[in-house]
């Protein structure tokens, strides 16, 4: 039995140590990057007409993505009014009604497999029950897409958060002779709102900027989207599609487009880590 | 995945007969709600064996073997799409598990507080940048430095190996993998991070105390002790990686051949899907992308299951004390 | 009160000190000094734990240190191998000297340092591996050894941990399952397995039941012929039971140390007396 070099040992961990910096530089660096890119060739197309005007038509400069902006926001809106409700009574039930019963381990595993369903597929299911039977693309069909991402996103949100309350404030709850449903929903959603409210804007800003589900659902579309029941204009598959094309104009539209949903998108996560962060470091 | 073992009181004991019924109904409610995602999952399973029937009794099993893909002579087959999503998919792993795990642990372990928290906000918001930039950021931008410094010099090196012959084009299966490997990243460091966070200081103290350097009491306990965590982490990056869709389908070139070079043209199921399903004008072609998505859709069922039983087994086999 | 003396001198050969058992040694004064701490003081970020602490630890003798909690006894302990440096805002001051070396000197060699001292921890801390890699786990980190040194290596650590024979037909299972006092003996034995000279406890029985803290105590009493241990504990019969050496602590200072006949009987200080009476802590 020899002893080891603690040189050799030693060197070993310098190693890793010094091998670590541009590791983690690699995270830092992709990310600048990427913003850098963005920020440089999307901010010249962000005039007050990207933002107001309907697009031109293919080779003409000018006009806007105010179309696609306003189906975006109202897909999201719409899939979020769709997705939370059900996503926060389902959380409830996980959470309140028998956590351990053989139902819920069932419903907890479908979520999680439906959270790592590949969000193209859930386009092509949204396609195959609400665009081919009433054979054309609509908003109402790309919201429902975006719910269905929400949902299962929502459901495990909201029972970790309903975990976290006490249960001394549930039982106090019921011990005052309250009804179950009164003490969750006016007490145990009460004491979780701020988890509850940050977990549901993290689910919807991340859902605003997919694609895949929109592709074969919402389409896209050149005009205003004045009714639903017709395929609508949104940001990401307009991206898609400019990027794609050989028009200079484009390009710069969809670089524009891609700077504006990064910013929103990631506002909107820093600021629910932020509270979220506050949120725990008080718990 | 957590499991809550306290059994909460189902209904308030003694509670007044009117006040019964409304908490049955609401019971009912929360748990119709939550059978909703259970009615999805089968319903997407029901809808894509339906649509995808054609392709399956024109083309029996043989859809899954081969590679010719011919819209025109209505000929179509899985091989090459399912070799570019696990090829793609491998090569953001190789890269992506143990950069993430070193980041982890650098963060964890190594960086100064406020340094930590610097780099693991931005490797947060690498996670919620949308995967359509990634598309974008990897088309315009990282495809040229492919093209112009990457591929070159791996030619020029390693230019021996199949694997990287052929001209520079920029996009191609690598840089897909590549991508991805930066898409999955910051998920598996996020987790792998929060998983080393939580080892108890003092199994960490004894480590130390028996005299090993950071690096061995990392490598032998706290990552041995994280590893059910570590493993998940790399199960739902994986899990990602297979059926990311946007980012790969600009950059991976989109072609239905399979070459063993890294540099050449490829495709995914989810970026066949993507680019084709709203051009397949024939039944046959339109229930092949079906089918191709029902593949991708198996793929990811049997993945996930193995992923679960894999991570309960590991909570069996530790179960002792914790 | 002895305390500080700079030179000692035997007076006994070895051979008849370490005859002698717990309780019978009236003096530390000829024994051979195996820590040596001057003016030691600590603070965690702005919040000072340790204030001049100063004292001879005896060699091959068991120490104990009581003292009501959050009096500094496991810090002070803590900086014997620099465990506390893991946290970056723990700093300590002075010097504490084993076997004549300065371990916060920036010179020690901190790996040497903790192969050299050992350490049990308040809870036991098996590693998430089988009870036959938990005690090879250090052996192989400080030797290059075959198969057959480490399985030998492994049997003699838990032999003299006193764990051989409650575990030697399951060693590939994990450690977590042993019960919380074998997996206390298990640490001791992992402690072992590397040679150290100095043991640290820092209250080993506190997280476990009375009957396997009595099998502990036997084991620290033979532990005593071979090394020295420097033992924090909250429970004063303990102390009494198995040291030959107690230091009481109070509020980050020693109050006093002496053979632990003395402390407990007829102690100098009036606060010891206190103490030991339980009148307070």
């Amino acid at each position: 039995m020899r002893p080891r070099s603690r040189t050799e040992r030693r060197a070993a961990d310098t190693a890793m140590r010094v091998a670590m910096v541009p590791a983690a530089l690699i995270g830092i660096a992709v990310l600048a990057w990427i913003l850098w890119e963005v920020i440089a060739r999307g901010i010249g197309a962000l005039t007050p007409a990207f933002f107001t005007e309907l697009p031109t038509p293919p080779g003409m400069e000018g006009g806007g993505l105010g179309n696609a902006i306003l189906g975006t926001l109202l897909m999201t809106f719409l899939a979020a009014l769709l997705g939370t409700p059900i996503g926060l009574l389902a959380g409830v039930f996980l959470c309140e009604f028998g956590p351990s019963s053989r139902i819920a381990t069932v419903v907890r595993f479908t979520t999680n497999l439906l959270m790592g369903t590949p969000s193209i597929i859930i386009g092509i299911f949204v396609y195959s029950v609400l665009v081919l039977p009433f054979g054309r693309f609509s908003g109402w069909a790309g919201a429902v897409a975006l719910a269905i991402l929400i949902l299962p996103v929502v459901m495990r949100t909201t029972e970790d958060m309903l975990n976290l309350v006490p249960d001394e404030l549930r039982e106090s709850g019921l011990a005052l002779g309250a009804p179950r449903w009164r003490v969750t929903l006016g007490i145990i959603f009460r004491a979780a709102r701020t988890g509850l409210v940050t977990g549901v804007l993290l689910a919807v800003a991340r859902v605003s900027g997919e694609t895949a589900p929109l592709l074969f659902t919402a389409l896209n579309s050149f005009y205003w989207p004045g009714s639903l029941s017709q395929p609508t204009a949104n940001m990401t598959v307009t991206i898609f599609n400019y990027a794609m094309s050989p028009y200079s104009d484009w390009q710069a539209k969809a670089w524009g487009a891609s700077l504006l949903i990064t910013v929103s998108v990631l506002a909107v996560t820093v600021l629910a880590r932020f509270v979220i962060r506050d949120k725990r470091k008080r718990a | 995945m957590r499991e809550s073992t306290v059994e909460r009181p189902s209904a308030s004991p003694g509670a007044v007969h009117d006040q019964s019924r409304p908490d049955a109904v609401f019971k009912w409610l929360t748990a119709a709600c939550s059978l909703v995602v259970i009615v999805i999952m089968a319903g997407i399973f029901f809808e894509l064996v339906r649509n995808s029937g054609m392709a399956f009794r024109e083309f029996g099993f043989s859809f899954l073997t081969t590679d010719s893909w011919n819209p025109i002579k209505g000929e179509f087959g899985a091989a090459s799409s399912i070799y570019g999503t696990l090829v793609s998919t491998g090569i953001a792993m190789i890269i992506a598990i143990p950069l993430s795990i070193i980041i982890a642990v650098y963060l964890v372990e190594v960086a100064q507080p406020r340094v930590s928290r610097f780099i693991g906000g931005a490797v947060e918001l690498l996670a919620a940048i949308p995967s359509i930039i990634y598309g974008m950021w990897g088309l315009f931008v990282f495809a040229a430095l492919m093209q112009t410094h990457v591929q070159p010099f791996l030619g020029k090196h390693l230019g021996a190996l199949p694997l990287f012959q052929g001209p520079p084009m920029g996009i191609g299966m690598l840089t897909a993998g590549l991508i991805l490997a930066f898409m999955v990243l910051p998920f598996i460091t996020a987790i792998t991070r929060d998983v080393l966070m939580m080892v108890p200081p003092v199994l960490k103290e004894s480590a130390y105390g028996v005299g090993s350097t950071m690096w061995e009491a990392v490598r032998f306990v706290s990552l041995k002790y994280g590893r059910r965590g570590i493993v998940g982490a790399v199960f739902l990056g994986f899990g990602r990686a297979l059926g990311e869709t946007m980012a790969v389908t600009f950059v991976i070139g989109n072609s239905h051949r399979i070459s063993p070079s890294l540099f050449s043209a490829g495709n995914t199921i989810a970026s066949s899907l993507a680019n084709e399903f709203n051009e397949a004008s024939e039944p046959i072609y339109l229930s092949s992308l079906f089918a191709l998505a029902l593949v991708l859709f198996c793929i990811m069922l049997a993945f996930q299951t193995i992923a679960h039983y894999w991570v309960t087994r590991m909570q069996r086999l530790e179960a002792g004390d914790r | 009160m002895i305390m500080a003396t700079e030179e000692r001198v035997l007076v006994k050969p070895p051979s008849e000190v370490a005859k002698q058992r717990p309780g019978e040694i009236e003096d530390a004064s000829w024994l051979p000094v195996k820590v040596k701490v001057r003016n030691l003081n600590f603070h965690y970020g702005g919040h000072q734990a340790l204030f001049d602490n100063s004292i001879d630890i005896p060699a091959s003798r068991v120490t104990a240190i009581i003292g009501p909690s959050g009096c500094g006894k496991s810090t002070h302990i803590r900086v014997y191998n620099r465990i506390f440096e893991i946290y970056r805002s723990h700093k300590a001051k002075g010097t504490v000297e084993i076997d004549g070396e300065n371990v916060l000197s920036p010179a020690t060699d901190i790996l040497k340092l903790r192969k050299k001292v050992g350490m049990i921890f308040q809870r036991p801390t098996p590693f998430p591996m089988s009870i036959f890699n938990n005690v090879a786990y250090g052996v192989k980190l400080h030797y290059r050894a075959s198969r057959g040194e480490i399985a030998d290596r492994v049997e003699d650590a838990l032999k003299r941990g006193a764990l051989w024979d409650e575990v030697k037909d399951k060693l590939g299972e994990p450690a977590t399952a042993l019960s919380g006092g074998q997996q206390q003996r298990l640490c001791i034995a992992r402690a072992i397995a590397v040679e150290p000279e100095l043991i640290l406890m820092d209250e080993p029985c506190s997280a476990i039941d009375p009957v396997a803290t009595s099998k502990i105590e036997d084991l620290i009493e033979t532990l005593r012929d071979n090394y020295t241990v420097v033992l924090v504990t909250h429970n004063m019969q303990q102390a009494a039971r198995v040291s030959d050496f107690t230091a009481f602590f109070y509020k980050g200072r020693i109050v006093e140390f002496g053979a632990t006949k003395k402390i407990f009987t007829n102690p100098d200080s009036g606060q010891t007396e206190d103490y030991i009476t339980g009148r307070f802590g």
